[in-house]
């Protein structure tokens, strides 16, 4: 037995088929969040959630697959959201020409009545000739009554599923008011553009300061959890060992890698309640409508801009943030686009390489910063399709729900931590074998390991930008892992300084700053936007990286 | 005058709609035709889109879209 839940966007399809089915799919207070129909069995009964639709005019991708299954269901659970009742009901008759058995379930109406608004079920349950439902308590006596009736190849109407008398006399106005539609003070300051704009640049620079900056809650946090897992708990499992290979495997492979990656939980929570409370309180789609002509331009919008920002600060985290994303193509072209906005570990590692050369090194790094924002700007600018955000319908401001919220981060750390600190602990374990064995598997130093012969070999991809010593290669290849790794490892393989010329420094520094972001931020690529996509845009980095490299060392020697 | 004449808080009533294909479908879905009174409830930076209600929809619309929808004082 299918049941299908249609209606139009935003109605609350998705939180109600996570209700009906256990699940916790990604919902979101603005329009077109559910891209594509879900579905889960749950007693019997097949739950479909379906993308919004206004018709079944094929506008969209989306619209047409809503429309596929609808025609394959058995039971049409129509969500409708009271608060723009006049106009869900056009969806509504369309469903209903398609004769097949359908209930209306009514969402928001605590908001309804909020703004002095009524529905009389009952009313217009007699109005539409369908059964009109308004708690949820109703909608599970309801399917509990259908799962018992069985036979669903049964075309006869069963109970509950009595023909409702269509009372011809009534009017729409007999069941529903809308109340005062107005537009509140709060959605008033949020859709004036030049407090939106202010809010926007606020909100960005005060959830970046509490996230990354070294006083804040998140840094103080993230380095607490750091010293928690890699130092205390490492240490007091490997206490009582003394195999040297063993003692390195748990405290550098293990937890060196995990640890790093899982530290970064308390910065990516703050990070994204700030987004939840935003998107769910509807300030951002009322933000994106605001700044939308700014940012226009760069072929972003206001949400991709404040996932852009955060990756000033950690390219993970920021890629993290892009799951709100209105379209999948702009998804795409945010993750595509953030590894060329440096994130905070770069910044070390352009110190490490430029300090030498400069007295005062923070003019050229921020030379350095200001050129990958023009990559990425200019990337986005060339890679969008403009057919994006002709026409979005915008939610109004409400007070975002705390229980939601908290669901909601709680779904997110979940996930976060089995994926994505899942790939890391792999890689890193991976990597550490390879930079402390040696091909006949001995444990050896640094500078016989498998890592030390594969930087060797690549060593040639980095002589045309100036580099002749392997140690720097050795520190590329650490970066893959985590741009931290980088300085470390250049202060420890050498201690004498590092040897290169201006402009191979110079050269590094640029293949550092266009290179693929670390693996934490790939495999939350990976989790974002699937396997095939992240791949081909490490591919294309990489390339850009070696390339941009060879350029201003060769511009630079010149000079 | 289109849409993009109207001042903040400014009602006007649509005349025609010089669109055609999707987004004239969308448009339509959403409630917006011919007779229906809408209002102008903002306008964002640099005047890139408009934000309009109508019926109890509330739709925000690019300049390109909106130059396109004529409407009466």
């Amino acid at each position: 037995m299918r049941a299908a839940l249609a209606g139009n966007p935003n109605a609350g399809k998705t939180t109600l088929f996570n209700y009906l089915t256990k699940s916790s799919l990604r919902t979101g207070n603005f329009h077109g969040v559910t891209t594509a129909p879900a579905t889960k069995t749950r007693g019997g009964i097949t739950f479909v959630d379906l993308p919004g639709a206004y018709s079944f005019s094929p506008y969209s991708m989306e619209e047409e697959s809503a429309k596929r299954e609808i025609e394959n269901a058995d039971l049409i659970i129509n969500v409708v959201d009271c608060l723009t009742l006049s106009n869900s009901l056009n969806y509504t008759r369309a469903i209903l020409a398609k004769n097949k058995k359908m209930l209306i379930y009514i969402t928001k109406l605590p908001s309804l009545r909020a703004r002095k608004g009524w529905l009389d079920a009952s009313k217009l349950s007699r109005f539409l000739g369908v059964p009109v439902l308004c708690s949820k308590r109703e909608l599970n006596g309801f399917i509990k009554a259908f799962r018992q009736s069985g036979k669903f190849c049964d075309p006869s109407p069963e109970p509950p599923f009595q023909k409702i008398q269509r009372d011809v006399t009534l009017k729409l106005s007999d069941c529903y008011f809308a109340g005062e539609e107005g537009f509140s003070a709060a959605d008033r300051l949020f859709c004036n553009k030049y407090f939106s704009t202010v809010f926007f640049f606020a909100s960005v620079t005060c959830a970046f300061f509490l996230t990354f900056h070294p006083l804040m809650p998140g840094a103080l946090l993230k380095s607490l959890t750091e010293e928690l897992i890699c130092v205390k708990l490492s240490g007091a499992i490997t206490a009582h060992m003394t195999n040297p290979a063993a003692i390195s495997f748990i405290k550098d492979g293990v937890f060196g890698g995990a640890g790093g990656v899982l530290a970064f939980a308390p910065q990516l929570i703050i990070l994204n309640l700030f987004l939840i409370l935003l998107d769910e309180s509807g300030i951002t789609s009322a933000l994106s409508f605001c700044t939308d002509g700014l940012f226009e331009k760069a072929g972003l919008s206001g949400r991709t801009a404040f996932s852009l920002v955060s990756g000033f600060g950690c390219t993970a985290a920021a890629i993290a943030t892009t799951r709100g994303c209105s379209t999948v193509g702009a998804q795409r072209r945010t993750v595509a686009v953030l590894p060329y906005i440096p994130c905070g570990a770069k910044l070390p590692v352009f110190l490490t390489f430029l300090s030498p050369f400069f007295e005062n090194p923070f003019p050229v790094i921020t030379a350095f910063y200001f050129a990958g924002i023009a990559v990425a700007a200019l990337l986005s600018a060339l890679l969008k399709s403009g057919e994006e955000g002709l026409i979005t319908e915008v939610a109004p401001i409400c007070f975002p729900s705390p229980l939601t919220a908290s669901i909601k981060l709680c779904f997110y750390l979940k996930g976060f931590i089995i994926k994505v600190a899942g790939i890391v602990t792999l890689f890193c374990t991976l990597s550490w074998f390879l930079a402390n064995f040696s091909f006949t598997l001995e444990f050896v130093p640094a500078e016989r390991s498998m890592l030390c012969f594969i930087s060797r070999a690549l060593l040639p991809l980095f002589k045309p930008m100036g580099v002749d010593d392997w140690r720097i290669a050795y520190a590329a290849l650490c970066g893959f892992i985590a741009k931290e790794n980088i300085a470390a490892t250049i202060s420890f393989l050498c201690p004498e300084g590092v040897p290169l010329s201006l402009s191979a420094a110079l050269a590094v520094c640029t293949f550092v700053l266009l290179s693929p972001a670390c693996v934490s931020a790939f495999s939350a690529s990976v989790k974002e936007v699937g396997l095939k996509f992240s791949v081909k845009c490490v591919l294309l980095q990489l390339a850009a990286a070696l390339l941009g490299g060879y350029a201003v060392g060769f511009i630079a020697s010149l000079a | 005058m289109t849409v993009y004449d109207l001042k903040i808080g400014e009602e006007g009533r649509v005349e025609k709609l010089l669109l055609e294909g999707a987004p004239l479908l969308r448009l339509n879905s959403l409630g917006l035709k011919r007779g229906v009174k809408l209002r102008v409830l903002a306008y964002s930076l640099f005047n890139g889109s408009v934000l309009l209600s109508f019926g109890s929809v509330r739709v925000s619309v690019r300049r390109k879209i909106a130059e396109r929808i004529e409407v009466s004082a």
